[in-house]
């Protein structure tokens, strides 16, 4: 790589510069994500005051947690009542004495233990409604034009259970297809994207590889790279004919490397070698992250348009933390939140720096890391309409207006699918992003805290 | 929070397979072993290999065009000649510093490290076993070498309790020569385990490795002795079990009968022991089979449960003794289950073991195979799915094809048989109680498994299933030394776990010493 063909940073600037500037523009995102705050999206609000009550009650949360996780498998009302009384009555929480009497009371009898039963149920629906955009795109398309027509785009994700056989993973491939299919033929979407976003493909589409073939195995890594290329095959193959965008989502640690020799083999092929549509993710908590993104902008600089990359912090950190400490080995993840968060602004640095051979899509909730992507972005001087932030559906929606205030494009990562299997998926998510300390806190937060939030630890002033 | 280890012991790290370098180091491993192949296998007796009148050809299970190995087989009379020469050997063993023979034991765990990659090689070749399965059995086998050796410094730390003028030492003895009896389904690990623990507490050792794998316990041998324990101390018998393990069994010297493999056996050899007229009890300790059981709970997480239920009861063909046989489930999960359990078999691939894409290998030898095949047409009216296995890979090797039952009948041989392969059979309970109740009704008590949610039956079964080793929300295989120490009771064997705190001490006799060091009112200084 010679040095002339990076992308150098229009001025010198000293750090504390930098760091003045990066605060500076975590204020004006606070401050301006106020003022949408009450309108559009205000039942967020009121729903993300209500998982607050969860803060500080971990015996509660941890119990609330596991009921999510556990409803999908509960097939009566009855069973659903009996499950409160195990996880709530039964099991020490730091639920107020007075709810657990009222509790107590409604549940001792049949009657009133439905009505329990059924608010649960409610409850859980609508939280999963919160975070699940719908069952199919064709039932919920309503939900996704309307996004678009408040300025955000999609990209959709088929949500589900594990796949665990061959014939569950055809299912998948022809949900994929059909969703492709459904997408492209969307005459009020095509003609709203028309009007207001003239660059954006078709539609833009989030592919889960372990859903597409059920025998991932690292051992095995190059029969699993060449069947899944295989899978993707008719995907790719149908996204292109109707100019859509696709994405390979990240998953876990170990089948990392799949994903990557699979997006760059199949990348390379004939047929989509000059696609400009594609994109792949990384993920900034892994301690390889900076080395996997060298080998992503060396691959794009190699193409005719650029790769897209998701820069996300990553999902997986208790599963992949359990998962080493069991096999002995090294944790592939930073073990401090904060270093993850330096190494997403150093990531976010080399993506800038390969302007223009890599188009970034920024995948954070954090108004800090966003903040300085901005900031370093304007240092390089990489236009605004390069690149992207990634929200999730159902998250952070004051600050995706104030994004997109900003002339910045925000586009949500929108999953589809039952709701009911898809809740065991959102409940992991849900674990896995409480401990991330950030944005519950980050949404939450007066205007003196998020100030604190807007320092990394090590840049912290004494 | 204090975690509660009296030991400073860690378990041995897995490959991490995700990264090119481990793949690639393998795939050498394969190539260097196959230049020593056909390797030649001797009877060793303090040293001296053995000419043998008997050699018997070991080939690839999946491949039975190639030849692993040419197994000399020993004779009683080397046999007899093992014992004397262990018997003369024993007071000089008996009597060198632990410190010694511990240190042979973590230099032997230092040689299996530094040949993780040939040993794989030889035991996928040899056995016909999967590269993640025997990845963690050579984990195992140096677990073993290195708690032993941790427990000995524990153990030969003399117990003092002296009052004034009374000294009272508790300590250990050895019990004497040893004949090690090991099982080919883990041919390193299981073998390396019984054979170390019983030398590093001072006994002499005869192994007697089982036929089908005895090139890999030949490696093993030889690690042993390149790590330094005398080779008075250990001998090598490969050979007919039938006549010399028959022979040593039946042997006067032989004080401690180190046994793995089927009941049949296993029972055979304490019958004969207890019979024996000797001036001692020989001891017996014997590691047999089971029957094991995973009950599936009405809102257990089926993500889970159909992906652990299949690597527990296909891995390595079933043929693991803590493999899975029985699902037992709930009635309301029953046809979820049953349909994605299916479809999960289908997808595996079988094939060479060596293969690093293939799930399902061969099953040991021809016999097996018989007896496998024989099982399934007895009771082709309760197959629900089988996976479809190509009639020339049939030809080429021993490959059967696993089988999920479908019972009623938890008293019928579905419920009841060890069959030892990939055989599995669903039956459905009214209840968790009712499931428990037909998991416990075996002979067997040796691994099991629920998957639940709830916490009372989650606690109804810590309780009431009789298992040696239950698992909670995960697959019932791959136990690890020290944080899982394996074995099971009922007619699963008897004797202290291995890898646990009690299993050095069978090989060992408790003496307690009590001075009087007063002489006349007069009292060392002490």
């Amino acid at each position: 790589m010679k040095a002339t063909e990076e992308n150098e940073p229009k001025a010198v600037t000293s750090s504390l510069d930098l760091q003045e500037r990066i605060l500076e523009k975590g204020r004006e995102l606070f401050r301006l994500s106020d003022s949408f705050e009450d309108g559009f999206f205000s039942t967020y609000r009121l729903f993300s005051k209500s998982l607050l009550f969860l803060e500080n009650r971990p015996l509660l949360k941890l119990q609330a947690f596991r009921f999510a996780d556990l409803f999908p498998s509960l097939s009566s009302l009855s069973s659903i009542s009996r499950y409160i009384r195990i996880y709530f009555v039964e099991t020490p929480t730091e639920l107020p004495k007075w709810i657990l009497l009222l509790l107590s009371i409604f549940l001792s009898n049949r009657l009133s233990s439905v009505v329990v039963a059924l608010g649960a149920k409610f409850g859980i629906r609508l939280t999963a409604k919160f975070f699940i955009l719908g069952r199919t795109y064709g039932s919920d398309r309503k939900k996704i034009i309307d996004r678009y027509k408040n300025g955000i785009c999609s990209t959709i994700d088929i949500l589900g259970e594990a796949v665990l056989s061959e014939k569950e993973a055809e299912r998948y491939i022809s949900e994929y297809l059909l969703l492709l299919e459904e997408v492209s033929k969307d005459k009020e979407l095509s003609e709203i994207r028309n009007s207001q976003f003239p660059g954006e493909p078709t539609g833009n589409v989030s592919v889960k590889c372990s859903s597409l073939y059920s025998q991932l195995d690292p051992l095995a890594h190059e029969s699993s790279v060449t069947h899944l290329m295989e899978k993707l095959r008719p995907i790719l193959h149908s996204a292109v004919s109707k100019n859509i965008f696709i994405n390979l989502d990240m998953e876990q640690y170990e089948t990392k490397d799949i994903i990557m020799d699979t997006a760059f083999r199949i990348f390379s092929e004939p047929e989509f070698e000059n696609y400009p549509h594609f994109g792949i993710v990384v993920q900034a908590y892994l301690k390889a992250s900076q080395q996997d993104l060298q080998k992503v902008i060396e691959y794009s600089k190699k193409r005719k348009y650029p790769l897209t990359v998701r820069l996300v912090k990553g999902a997986y950190w208790e599963y992949e933390m359990t998962q080493s400490a069991q096999k002995g080995w090294e944790p592939p993840v930073f073990l401090r939140k904060s270093d993850t968060d330096k190494n997403y602004e150093e990531c976010s640095v080399l993506l800038l720096k390969s302007y223009p051979h890599i188009r970034p899509a920024f995948g954070s909730h954090n108004i800090r890391s966003l903040s300085s992507a901005f900031v370093r972005a304007a240092e390089y001087s990489v236009p605004e309409n390069f690149f992207e932030v990634q929200m999730l559906y159902g998250m952070g929606n004051s600050y995706k207006q104030a994004i997109r205030s900003l002339g910045i494009s925000v586009r949500e990562y929108s999953p589809i699918g039952e709701v009911i299997p898809g809740m065991a998926y959102l409940v992991r998510r849900l674990l896995e992003n409480s401990t991330n300390e950030g944005f519950l806190k980050n949404i939450n937060a007066n205007s003196k805290d998020r100030e604190r939030l807007l320092y990394l630890e090590n840049t912290k002033q004494k | 929070m204090s975690l509660h280890h009296n030991s400073n012991f860690q378990n041995e790290t897995l490959r991490d397979f995700s990264r090119e370098e481990e793949r690639s180091i393998l795939n050498k491993g394969f190539t260097s072993i196959r230049n020593e192949f056909p390797i030649q296998v001797f009877p060793i007796i303090s040293g001296k290999t053995k000419k043998s009148s008997l050699v018997v050809p070991v080939f690839n299970p999946a491949n039975t065009n190639e030849k692993i190995a040419d197994i000399h087989y020993a004779s009683v009379a080397d046999a007899e000649e093992a014992t004397k020469e262990s018997l003369k050997f024993f007071e000089t063993w008996k009597s060198t510093k632990p410190e010694i023979r511990i240190d042979f034991l973590k230099k032997a765990a230092d040689i299996l490290r530094s040949q993780k990659a040939e040993l794989t090689a030889l035991i996928s070749l040899e056995v016909g076993k999967g590269v993640k399965d025997i990845d963690a059995e050579i984990a195992e086998a140096i677990d073993f070498c290195e708690f032993y050796a941790k427990e000995a410094e524990n153990i030969f730390q003399p117990r003092k309790r002296d009052l004034l003028g009374e000294e009272n030492v508790y300590t250990y003895i050895p019990r004497g020569v040893t004949l090690v009896v090991a099982p080919w389904n883990f041919p390193l690990a299981i073998l390396c385990g019984m054979t170390v623990a019983p030398l590093v507490a001072g006994n002499p050792v005869i192994m007697k490795p089982a036929e089908q794998s005895s090139a890999i316990a030949f490696k093993l041998f030889n690690i042993l002795i390149e790590a330094g324990i005398p080779s008075s101390a250990l001998h090598f018998l490969p050979g007919k079990g039938e006549e010399i393990g028959a022979y040593l069994v039946k042997h006067p010297e032989i004080r401690t009968i180190n046994f793995t493999g089927s009941r049949a056996v296993g029972l055979g050899m304490i019958r004969e022991a207890a019979s024996q007229d000797l001036k001692f009890v020989k001891k017996v300790v014997a590691e047999m089979g089971g029957k094991n059981a995973m009950i599936v709970d009405e809102d257990a997480d089926l993500d889970e449960a159909v992906i652990a239920s299949i690597q527990s009861a296909f891995g390595f063909q079933g043929q693991k003794c803590s493999a899975l046989s029985r699902i037992i489930l709930l009635e309301s999960k029953y046809d979820t289950f049953k349909s994605r359990f299916i479809d999960a078999l289908q997808s595996l691939k079988p094939g060479l073991p060596e293969d690093p894409s293939v799930k399902v290998g061969p099953v040991i030898d021809s016999e097996s195979k018989t007896r496998l095949d024989s099982i399934a047409s007895q009771f082709s009216s309760k197959i629900i799915s089988k996976l479809k296995i190509e009639e020339n890979q049939k030809y080429i090797g021993h490959f059967v094809e696993p089988i999920i039952f479908e019972s009623e009948d938890p008293t019928s041989p579905l419920g009841q048989t060890e069959f030892f392969g990939p055989y599995v059979t669903l039956f459905k309970a009214k209840n968790f109680e009712d499931a428990i109740k037909i998991a416990n009704n075996v002979d067997y008590a040796l691994t099991g498994g629920i998957f639940s949610r709830n916490p009372k039956n989650i606690q109804y079964a810590k309780e009431k299933f009789e298992v040696g080793n239950l698992y909670i929300n995960r697959g019932i295989t791959g136990a690890v030394v020290d944080r899982q120490p394996f074995g099971g009771y009922k007619l699963s064997g008897v004797g202290a776990k291995a890898g646990g705190p009690d299993y050095l001490k069978q090989f060992l006799e408790p003496i307690s010493i009590t001075e009087n060091t007063m002489r006349r009112g007069f009292i060392p200084e002490t």
